[in-house]
């Protein structure tokens, strides 16, 4: 019996303990050397489905319910015809702006009452197949701009130019005008633009090594993430297949591979020598130990190079404003910097621009409404109605609109340098890509091959071809190139 | 002798049971036509169509099955379906039932509180367990990794490496399916006639002969349903691989509904895709369960 007792006891101990040690390890958020690395929403996002139209959502602000609505929810405004806005929740400064905007059109009584909803990002798809599925779409909603050609086949938007006039359209930043418009029509009213790419890096560190400048080439930046590195310091942090280096290599790929996997004409693969530059890259920074076996975060997550985890870090324009205000002590010691390019010349495509726009749904009940209001919130007398956001996300972006980016330069502070170099990648970025996902997941998993050891370069590159070929085969992608020039 | 057969007369009351019965059940057959047999009749008609909620559905025949057959991201979750079913079902049964002998044995004080603490898991969510198992299998604060840090070893990328991905999806796979199977096991082991124990000791058998030729054997009905709901819940998985590795490294955790569902997030893709490959592993899983129950023939189930 006392044998008995004793295997008891044995297992009520050791459940105990699994039950408090699975509460004991280390929550992402933990400040210090030790700090945890996977958000939980980055983690789902790193599933093999991640595009850069699931960058943001509750990623960034800690939400946990699917929706979040304008603080002035329910006020009593002029009467007026409803109309029904979804976003993204982008965080706090995203959600505060567009609230008080609305707030603001609303309270002038133009005949319509503008109702935005803010959805979490890892609900969104879900949230908007639904809404597709049951005829309850949003008049309009917003979009990555990559999501926009696809989205013209499949038929979801309507062109907005019968709705907005000539002179809003004309406004638009040329590149932007560029990647919203198909067929000489234009899908989309761009709210923001920014680099997909950008080289965060330690400027203490770098300067107490004797470096004076942040590394320009390929080489430069992985002997110089090696020697720099500690046991509590990675060298680089990059993106992570499963989606990510699907997309946020796209810059990396016109401007050092010189093309994107495609032939101009959509008919075949284009996996060529330049590709294999590009994938030797890969493989010695896994091989170097310059970056970490498995990534401390998503790549849209800056927080470990605000943690101190990384001497490098690759991310989006985004995450200035993120180490900015959630990281203020160590924002000084951070630089921003063009991508190192395989030959040092950063005159070339390092990024591709990527962002956020409104798109028109094809079913919307009040188009008329949706257009009443981005008229009046891009209105050329007050640049300050979109440009404020931008005030907010402290320059990360571009403005999309040529007024906006004009009253943008008489706000930003004197010594933001970063704005200097985010606006340099972003005049040599150039549209994301249009072609389908498959295509891209095809690129990254030729990435994963090589970098991980699982294939060499030519096995990887070869199997890259077959599959983008089974989808050009599949999907009848032969002469479907939107962008054709 | 031949049996004489007569047409069944109801008596009244027979009757007006009949149709308070049907009465009962018509909610719910009501309710199982609305939510499924009519979207599932829906969803074999869409999947010849190639359509997406807001364009003409379009014809192709057999396009969408073709496509997702040939598409190398759904093959390869297939297969690393079938992986998780021989690994995890297996082991959940063997662990289950040596939990669940253990307690039967105990019959001290503590039974009721460990079978309590061992059912706990049961009771939480796959996505919440996720969340717990993501803590704990972090790359830089885990727990696992702090300890192995702290034993001078370099750390497990869970992530990156195939083996240690599989491992850090069976482990709360495993453990989520503790309490409940543990529980089930113990009713089966309890509900042995301790008869069949004692008879067995008179003749000499040993521990391990009770095992082999009395306890496996009146267990096998328990088995067989473990078996079937295992492999059911393993085709199925979803939850665990999307928060602990999203199907990474190079897919090797990739599993069928976890690609369904990123083909349904998609905005771009073909939802005709999505719903073949849906139902493909839908006939998939019913044959499956069809050949477990053909070849683990189990005399009391057949019994009835």
């Amino acid at each position: 019996m006392k044998k008995v007792s004793f295997i008891a006891l044995l297992l009520v101990l050791v459940l105990v303990i699994g039950i408090f040690a699975s509460g004991c390890a280390q929550k992402p958020g933990d400040q210090g050397n030790n700090n945890g690395d996977v958000n939980l929403d980055d983690d789902v996002n790193q599933g093999d489905d991640q595009t850069p139209g699931d960058e943001t959502g509750d990623d960034e602000t800690g939400e946990d319910t699917d929706v979040t609505q304008s603080k002035y929810y329910g006020y009593d405004y002029p009467e007026g015809e409803t109309v029904t806005l979804w976003s993204q929740n982008f965080g706090e400064i995203w959600v505060n702006h567009f609230s008080e905007q609305v707030h603001q059109y609303n309270l002038e009584g133009r005949g319509y009452t503008i109702v935005e909803e803010f959805v979490a990002g890892a609900a969104w798809d879900e949230r908007m197949n639904a809404a597709r599925a049951s005829g309850t779409a949003p008049d309009a909603y917003i979009q990555s701009y990559n999501h926009i050609p696809a989205g013209i086949r499949n038929g979801y938007y309507v062109p907005i130019d019968d709705y907005i006039s000539k002179d809003i359209i004309d406004r638009m930043v040329d590149i932007v005008r560029e990647m919203v418009t198909f067929d000489g029509k234009t899908y989309a009213i761009p709210i923001l633009a920014e680099p997909s790419a950008v080289l965060y890096y330690r400027k203490d560190i770098l300067e107490a090594a004797g470096y004076t400048e942040p590394p320009k080439t390929w080489d430069e930046l992985i002997e110089m993430a090696v020697e720099l590195k500690t046991d509590d310091m990675y060298g680089i942090g990059v993106p992570y297949w499963g989606g990510e280096i699907g997309w946020s290599t796209w810059g990396m790929q016109y401007g050092n591979v010189g093309h994107g996997p495609l032939t101009d004409n959509w008919d075949e693969p284009w996996i060529d020598d330049g590709y294999r530059e590009f994938l030797e890259f890969w493989k010695k920074l896994y091989e170097s130990g310059a970056v970490p076996e498995q990534p401390l975060s998503a790549y849209v997550d800056i927080k470990p190079m605000g943690q101190g985890d990384y001497v490098f870090q690759i991310c989006g324009s985004w995450g200035v404003s993120f180490l900015i205000n959630d990281y203020p002590e160590m924002w000084p010691n951070v630089g921003v910097a063009v991508m190192p390019t395989n030959d040092g010349n950063q005159e070339k495509t390092t990024a591709t621009i990527g962002g956020w726009v409104y798109v028109l749904d094809a079913k919307a009940k009040n188009p008329e409404g949706v257009a009443d209001y981005f008229t009046w919130l891009l209105d050329e007398a007050h640049p300050e109605r979109l440009g404020q956001y931008h005030v907010g996300e402290r320059f990360s972006k571009a403005a999309p609109f040529t007024n906006v980016a004009q009253w943008l330069e008489t706000q930003a502070p004197a010594d933001a340098d970063y704005v200097a170099v985010i606006n340099k990648i972003a005049s040599y970025g150039q549209p994301e890509a249009a072609y389908p996902w498959e295509i891209s997941m095809a690129i990254d998993r030729m990435v994963e091959n090589v970098a991980m050891g699982y294939e060499d370069i030519d096995t990887a590159m070869e199997i890259a071809r077959e599959e983008i070929a089974q989808v050009i085969q599949d999907y009848e992608l032969a002469g479907t190139n939107p962008r054709k020039k | 002798m031949a049996k004489k057969t007569r047409k069944h007369k109801y008596t009244a009351i027979q009757r007006k049971e009949m149709v308070i019965g049907y009465l009962m059940l018509a909610p719910a057959v009501l309710l199982i036509t609305i939510f499924v047999v009519i979207p599932f009749i829906m969803s074999i008609q869409k999947s010849f169509y190639e359509w997406n909620f807001y364009k003409e559905d379009v014809w192709v025949g057999i396009q969408n099955f073709r496509r997702i057959l040939r598409n190398k991201s759904f093959q390869r979750a297939v297969v690393n379906a079938f992986k998780f079913v021989l690994i995890l079902v297996p082991t959940q049964i063997i662990i289950q039932f040596s939990f669940a002998h253990t307690l039967k044995d105990l019959n001290s004080k503590f039974t009721n509180a460990v079978k309590m603490l061992i059912y706990i898991p049961g009771t939480i969510a796959g996505i919440i367990a996720g969340i717990i198992f993501m803590f704990i299998f972090e790359y830089k604060g885990g727990l696992i990794n702090q300890m192995v840090v702290a034993l001078g070893f370099e750390r497990i990328a869970f992530k990156t490496n195939k083996f240690w991905a599989i491992f850090s999806i069976a482990v709360p796979t495993i453990w989520l399916g503790l309490g409940g199977g543990t529980i089930l096991n113990f009713a089966g082991l309890i509900n042995i006639p301790t008869e069949f124990y004692e008879a067995a000791s008179i003749d000499g058998a040993n521990g391990f002969h009770k095992l082999i030729y009395i306890t496996i054997p009146q267990m096998r009905n328990i088995f067989v349903l473990q078996c079937i709901g295992m492999t059911t819940g393993t085709l199925q998985m979803f939850e665990i691989p999307m928060m602990m590795t999203g199907g990474a490294p190079r897919e090797s955790t990739l599993t069928p509904m976890l690609y369904i569902y990123n083909g349904f997030r998609n905005a771009g893709g073909n939802m005709g895709d999505t719903l073949s490959g849906a139902l493909l592993m839908m006939s998939i899983i019913a044959i499956i369960n069809s050949f477990v129950f053909t070849i683990i023939k189990s005399e009391k189930s057949i019994e009835g």
